[in-house]
């Protein structure tokens, strides 16, 4: 799912044994990614569309990447990731209609 | 074949109790269990049943004088969540507790003793709201509990209402997980998804819509609490709060809430029309998708409840024509059952007349519904009796035909002794004629203007006739379920024996002795088809004829009743009882705060020490590793909650972080 | 014994992990619903502060980051676990715990500043949903850290070995859970408004 990370191409090459090496590499990647987050708010002009879109992106890599690989979701059997990522997309969709029929969601970032 | 293998028998714990009513309290058999949801939600349908009949006796004549406003708002709000969250819900979880396991060829459910908590959390919620009654009257807020009425009335009666919904939610959330890991991991060898009786398959969807749709409302009850209780603004319209976005939270749920309702219900008759019809149902995988979709669209059809809230024309066109789309696999449904009659040989018992008739009712009310979808008819429509006939002719024409089907068809399964037909025919014929007489004019009125949820009406405006009617109609019904009661108790003591397979089944229940036996089969099936126990008894002829075969199939525990089987089984437990009562006790404790701190103090110790029992109450009896070869209960390192000693930790773990939202 | 192997038709799905993985799908909506709540009512401070005055990103990216490497640390004590390796096990399960309570502490901490600043409960709707959501979430960790105390309790009285049910598996996966619906709310509540 997140399988432009780093860490991901690393893990795939071990399956579904990663060592606690590949723990560590994942969590370095995970607190620089934390970092970048935080830094470019602080970046002056960087806003707008732009930070929201960074900062949605960035979010989503680190969510996706615990999911797959400290929850090891990603070497799960089907029906495991079936019931989590059909959860997911399902409030993703919820919760964004809800929220246009507020006329809520656009003005919000 | 799976071979029995022959456990020395298992010495039970010494604080097991044998007999009486504590094996009851203490049970994790999920066929005990499901007696009892089927039990307590007859009672409560009962309750229900008597607040309508004094609704239509207030309402029988103009200006009715039975009760006063206040006390009409109380009995239409426990009405509603009565029939909904004590009746047709549990009903539901019966029968899926009672057949999901024994359809699916497993001995128990995955979780036995989260199962028991379910029941005991379900019962615990339901005498908590009921218990308002005593302690200043029934909620009063409507069974949609919408805000102003939920959070700004002082009295705490709405309190009992969000708290008790919170606590049956915790219930169904736990049965929900605990049917969807039954389903996915227990099935017998051979039984594969597509092979599945249609009564699981819908009892899945339905699992999978409460684990997806209970968290919505949950959320929206903590807000309604906190609005009352610590002084929020979630629903405040003065300091920027919106109530709108309750009705959000709640048909979010309560419209997938609808369908967990109904196709419980269009299981059972998808199991009845082909055994009576003796066909196999007519487009298998069509019945399944159908079933799925409903539940899958189900949950993008919230908004059309609230089509007069002002969502604007773009939401409103959008919600319409999703809410027509249901329309499609309903109509599929309708016609594979019509399909399955179609040509077959067919035998009009009771369990048959009831699925007929549901068919029947609930095709008008499903037509009903689709005029909702009409976004400027539903706006003359709204809250107008047109709307309570809709929805009682796809709840009460639909669900509740369905599970008296249900009823009639199991009841010799579940008993050892067949309803009697004589009785149950009355009982069909009643309820048919009162149930249409009641609700059809309720089509009228609300078209002529009448509103629901009003306590009462002038002379003269042209409701007089049928709000008439339709009072004698609610007795026809009343006098119905007393035929049907009389039948139960009867039938119960001397009915006639039902033998294993009595209606000539389809499906694996019936290859069991009944009752079944505590471990449902000597021997786990190995299934080779759909209806696979069918097959089982009959070939074709060159005609392409139904053919009795010689063989025998029936289970060994249906025909050597006498004959020892050691398998085994989870152990009782006293922990889920106290957990619900925990849990109880610290809502009763929160009410009367700050008083009630003491309560909730004690509500929590009764939690915490059923918890940690739990926890550790195999590591103390460190009997299932023993017993996992020689006993085989559910296969090589599968566990039930309650062999695998430390593997009950994160269950009761789990319970505990439910308990805490 | 042999038909054993046939037993169940999806062998490989484990019960329990089934069983948790519904029960986080269904916390997805829980939280989802919260934040919902939170994004609509942003911006409705009913005069009181808003995001924009009380929100200490330095503070929270911290708290956050603490959060994040309490997984790193779960992941650990889940392979000790694999590896039977009870003392280390014990170790990272225990750097979780503590992880976990510096995160509620600074919790606490940003708590008891927002309601010197003025934003308390009662104050306004953004006050309401910000308190739910992230007290919900506290709450959550604080459960969390319960389980993993009474994991290394019950190491110490039978030990946690691999055929002895799936505990620290579960409890990993309710951790990191916890961890994910704090990157959600770190990005869209905190990092996002202001």
């Amino acid at each position: 799912m997140a399988a432009e990370t780093p860490a991901s191409q690393e893990a795939e090459e071990h399956a579904d044994h990663l060592s606690p090496a590949n723990y560590w590499a994942i969590a370095l990647f995970l607190g620089i990614v934390t970092a970048v987050e935080v830094a470019i708010t602080y970046i002056p002009g960087y806003d707008g569309a732009l930070l929201v879109i960074s900062l949605l992106v960035l979010g989503i890599v680190k969510f996706l990447t615990v999911v797959a690989f400290f929850m090891h979701l990603k070497y799960e059997p089907f029906t495991m990731n079936f019931m989590f990522y059909f959860g997911l997309l399902g409030a993703l969709a919820l919760f964004i209609a809800m929220l246009l029929s507020f006329r809520a969601l656009l003005d919000t970032f | 074949m799976a071979t029995i293998v022959e456990a020395p028998p298992v010495s039970p714990p010494a604080s097991e109790p044998t007999g009486g009513i504590w094996a009851w309290v203490t049970t994790v058999d999920h066929k005990k269990i499901g007696i009892m949801y089927g039990i307590s939600a007859m009672a409560f349908f009962i309750l229900g049943g008597i607040e309508a009949l004094v609704i239509r006796l207030q309402l029988a004549v103009p200006d009715g004088v039975i009760v006063n406003e206040d006390v009409y708002n109380q009995l239409f709000t426990m009405h509603g969540t009565t029939m909904v969250f004590l009746f047709v819900m549990p009903v539901a979880a019966a029968f899926g507790n009672y057949f999901m396991p024994i359809m699916i060829g497993a001995r128990d459910v995955a979780f036995p003793r989260l199962n028991a908590l379910s029941y005991w959390t379900f019962l615990a919620g339901g005498i908590f709201i009921s218990s308002s009654f005593f302690l200043g009257g029934f909620p009063d807020g409507a069974w949609v509990g919408y805000s102003p009425l939920s959070t700004q009335s002082e009295v705490i009666r709405m309190d009992f209402w969000a708290l008790g919904l919170l606590i049956l939610g915790v219930a169904s959330l736990l049965g929900a997980v605990n049917f969807i890991t039954t389903i996915f991991t227990m099935r017998a060898p051979g039984m594969t998804l597509f092979r599945m009786p249609v009564f699981v398959w819908m009892q899945l969807v339905v699992a999978f819509l409460l684990a997806f749709s209970l968290p919505l409302v949950t959320v929206g009850l903590f807000q309604v609490i906190l609005d009352r209780n610590f002084g929020t603004l979630f629903y405040d319209a003065a300091t920027g709060g919106d109530p709108v976005l309750w009705q959000h939270l709640f048909w979010l749920f309560g419209h997938p809430e609808v369908y967990i309702l109904i196709l419980p219900a269009m299981g059972i008759v998808s199991e009845v029309l082909p055994t009576f019809s003796r066909k196999p149902l007519f487009g298998y995988q069509f019945v399944v998708f159908a079933g799925a979709a409903i539940g899958f669209l189900g949950f993008g059809v919230w908004a059309h409840h609230m089509f007069t809230a002002g969502l604007g024309p773009v939401a409103e066109t959008a919600f319409g024509l999703m809410t027509m789309t249901i329309a499609v696999p309903t109509g599929i449904k309708i016609f594979n059952w019509v399909g399955t009659m179609w040509g077959g040989n067919i035998s009009f018992t009771t369990p048959m007349l009831f699925a007929v008739g549901f068919v029947a009712m609930f095709t008008i009310g499903g037509l009903s519904g689709v005029t909702h979808a009409i976004v400027p008819a539903d706006a003359q429509q709204h809250d107008s009796y047109y709307v309570v006939a809709h929805f009682h002719y796809v709840l009460f024409g639909g669900a509740v035909f369905g599970i008296f089907s249900g009823v009639y068809y199991w009841f010799g399964k579940v008993f050892g002794r067949m309803l009697d037909e004589t009785l149950g025919k009355w009982h069909f014929w009643l309820m048919l004629i009162g149930f249409n007489l009641t609700f059809a004019p309720m089509h009228l009125l609300g078209l002529n203007g009448m509103p629901r949820r009003i306590a009462t009406y002038g002379d003269g405006l042209g409701w007089n006739y049928w709000n008439f009617i339709a009072t004698v109609g609610s007795f026809i019904i009343a006098l119905s379920i007393l035929a049907f009661l009389v039948n139960a108790v009867r039938s119960y003591r001397r009915g006639r024996p039902a033998g294993p397979d009595p209606w000539d089944g389809r499906t694996l229940e019936w290859s069991t002795s009944s009752p079944p036996a505590e471990y449902n089969f000597a021997e786990v099936p190995v299934v080779e088809a759909i209806d696979d126990f069918w097959y089982k008894k009959y070939g074709e002829d060159e005609d392409h004829l139904p053919v009795r075969l010689e063989t025998n199939p029936l289970d060994p525990s249906a025909l050597e009743s006498d004959e020892e089987h050691h398998v085994h089984l989870p152990s009782p437990s006293y922990y889920p009882i106290m957990l619900a009562l925990g849990i109880v006790t610290l809502a009763y404790g929160f009410l009367w705060i700050p008083i009630g701190f003491a309560v909730m103090a004690i509500g929590l110790v009764i939690m915490l020490l059923a918890i940690f029992g739990w926890a550790l109450e195999d590591i103390d009896h460190p009997m299932g590793d023993a017993d996992h070869n020689g006993g085989d209960h559910q296969g090589e390192g599968h566990d039930d909650g309650g062999g695998d000693d430390a593997a009950a930790e994160p269950i009761g773990a789990l319970t505990e972080s439910d308990g805490g939202e | 014994m042999a038909a054993e192997v046939a037993h169940t038709t999806t062998p490989e799905l484990d019960i329990r992990k089934t069983a948790m993985w519904a029960f986080l799908a269904s916390e997805l909506m829980f939280f989802g619903a919260l934040i919902s709540t939170f994004l609509l009512y942003r911006g409705r401070t009913s005069g009181g502060p808003d995001a924009k005055e009380l929100f200490d990103i330095p503070f929270t990216s911290v708290s956050s980051f603490v959060l994040l490497m309490s997984s790193l640390t779960m992941v650990l004590a889940h392979n000790a676990w694999e590896r039977n390796d009870q003392r280390q096990m014990r170790l990272w399960l225990l750097s979780t715990a503590g992880l976990g309570l510096v995160f509620l502490g600074g919790q606490f901490f940003e708590f008891s500043t927002f309601v010197h600043e003025g934003l308390k409960l009662d104050t306004s709707p953004f006050g309401s949903s910000f308190y739910m959501l992230t007290g919900f979430h506290g709450a959550h960790v604080a459960v969390g850290v319960l389980m993993l105390s009474a994991m290394v309790m019950i190491s110490y009285r039978v030990g946690l070995t691999k055929s002895r049910g799936m505990n620290v598996e579960l409890v990993a996966l309710y951790w990191h859970f916890v961890d994910i619906i704090w990157i959600v709310i770190f990005t869209v509540v905190y990092l996002l408004q202001v």
